[in-house]
């Protein structure tokens, strides 16, 4: 028996110092549960270190049995698969801070046909501005990479992001130049019903409007992923339209006694807008992917 | 058995080995070591305890089954595992899912000529 004791120990000896990285309480554990296993399997076979063998060859390397034991440590099942869909009341909700690609999982997936997703923040859904791209014809759901905008040119991108901030800038100068007491905020069937002083009205429409350009002007400048960018100025795009125009309108409104437009048209407007750029992008960026595949 | 196939067979046992260590606990708790012997008798399984034991300490970590050490004045000290109420429940689930798998399954493979 002197054989299987050796076999066992030199074993033990072996997982113990591939067990060092766990906590010495889990390590000892670890260690007495695989001798309780060889020694049941020296005393099944008495008189003989066939068992003991076997035992050994059936643990395997003890560097393995130590690496398969992290991996069960770490991928446990008892975490929450990734992509299940919590909900509330039926609505789909998620509050985790999220990354440009899981948004652009959900409002630009043309690979997924639904048009209503859950939404990436919040509660409720969001619309999916890749499937009704492919359901007009304007992008084949197979085309873009896994990676939406990961191609799209620098010059494009910095373009659009200059033609939203100066229709921003524009607005924001016409709020200083143009003096009003007070200006409509809250539209009813019949026309405006709220008012507001233009200073109030600057602070909820335009305010959040100058931020998010800024931050999207300091993505640029910090040459976050292309997705980001993309999505910042499909995003902010949308924004202009639908809060500097309620402004705008607001301030026309003010001045001449009517709207521009009729708000419920805003929003239509901004997005058709916002999907015309997340289109334009998408079509651009797998040009510049074509171009690159000839070019190898 | 090409190497696709052994893969293959190989991702199947790897599938199928959480509710085969669940299925063997129902109603009765089992030491390691026995554990390891019934399911090395299964030689389509073919689970050494090399897997056997991470998966044990997994499912303890999910809190499917639980341990209990015993001292034995004849033998070494065995460790006892038991399914928990949750790893009931788990099991009833899989066996369900499972059950219809392969009722599915069986109805695509059944036009197959052996």
């Amino acid at each position: 028996m002197t054989h299987a004791r050796d076999t066992i120990e030199d074993y033990l000896a072996r997982l113990d110092a591939a067990l060092r990285e766990f906590h010495e309480r889990e390590r000892a554990e670890l260690l007495a549960e695989v001798r309780a296993h060889l020694e049941e399997s020296a005393l099944r076979a008495v008189g003989s270190d066939a068992g003991v063998d076997a035992a050994v060859r059936s643990l395997g390397d003890p560097r393995e049995l130590a690496r398969r034991l992290r991996d069960a440590d770490e991928e446990g099942p008892e975490q929450p698969a990734p992509e299940r869909v919590k909900r509330v009341l039926g609505m789909p909700y998620n509050f985790k801070p999220l990354s440009a690609e899981a948004v652009a999982s959900r409002v630009w997936n043309p690979a997924d046909p639904r048009i209503l997703m859950p939404r990436v923040f919040g509660i409720g859904w969001t619309l999916n501005f890749g499937a009704i791209a492919v359901r007009l014809g304007l992008v084949r759901p197979d085309d873009e990479e896994a990676v939406p905008f990961a191609s799209v040119p620098d010059k494009a991108l910095a373009a659009g992001l200059a033609a939203v901030t100066v229709a921003n800038g524009a607005v924001v100068a016409a709020a200083a130049l143009v003096r009003a007491s007070s200006v409509p905020v809250h539209w009813g069937l019949a026309g405006p019903d709220r008012f507001a002083p233009p200073s109030t009205a600057a602070a909820y429409l335009l305010a959040p409007v100058i931020v998010l350009n800024a931050a999207a002007l300091l993505r640029q400048a910090l040459r976050a992923s292309r997705t980001e960018r993309a999505l910042s100025v499909a995003g902010l795009a949308f924004l202009v339209v639908m809060l500097d125009g309620l402004y705008m309108d607001g301030l026309a409104w003010a001045v001449t006694g009517h709207e521009l437009v009729y708000p419920g048209v805003l929003v239509l407007a901004a997005l058709v807008l916002a999907f015309g750029v997340l289109v334009g992008y998408s079509r651009l960026g797998v040009r510049a992917e074509w171009r690159r595949a000839r070019v190898k | 058995m090409g190497t696709g196939n052994d893969s293959w067979i190989s991702q199947i046992r790897k599938g199928v080995l959480e509710i085969a260590v669940l299925a063997l606990l129902t109603g009765r708790e089992m030491y390691g070591f026995e554990i390891v012997a019934s399911l090395e008798a299964n030689p389509q399984l073919a689970i050494s305890a090399g897997t056997v034991y991470p998966l044990l300490s997994r499912l303890k970590k999910a809190g499917l089954i639980a341990s209990v050490w015993r001292e034995s004045p004849v033998g070494p000290p065995r460790k006892y595992y038991e399914l928990t109420d949750a790893g009931t429940l788990e099991l009833s689930e899989m066996t369900e899912a499972w059950h219809a798998f392969s009722a599915e399954l069986d109805d695509l493979l059944g036009s197959i000529i052996r």
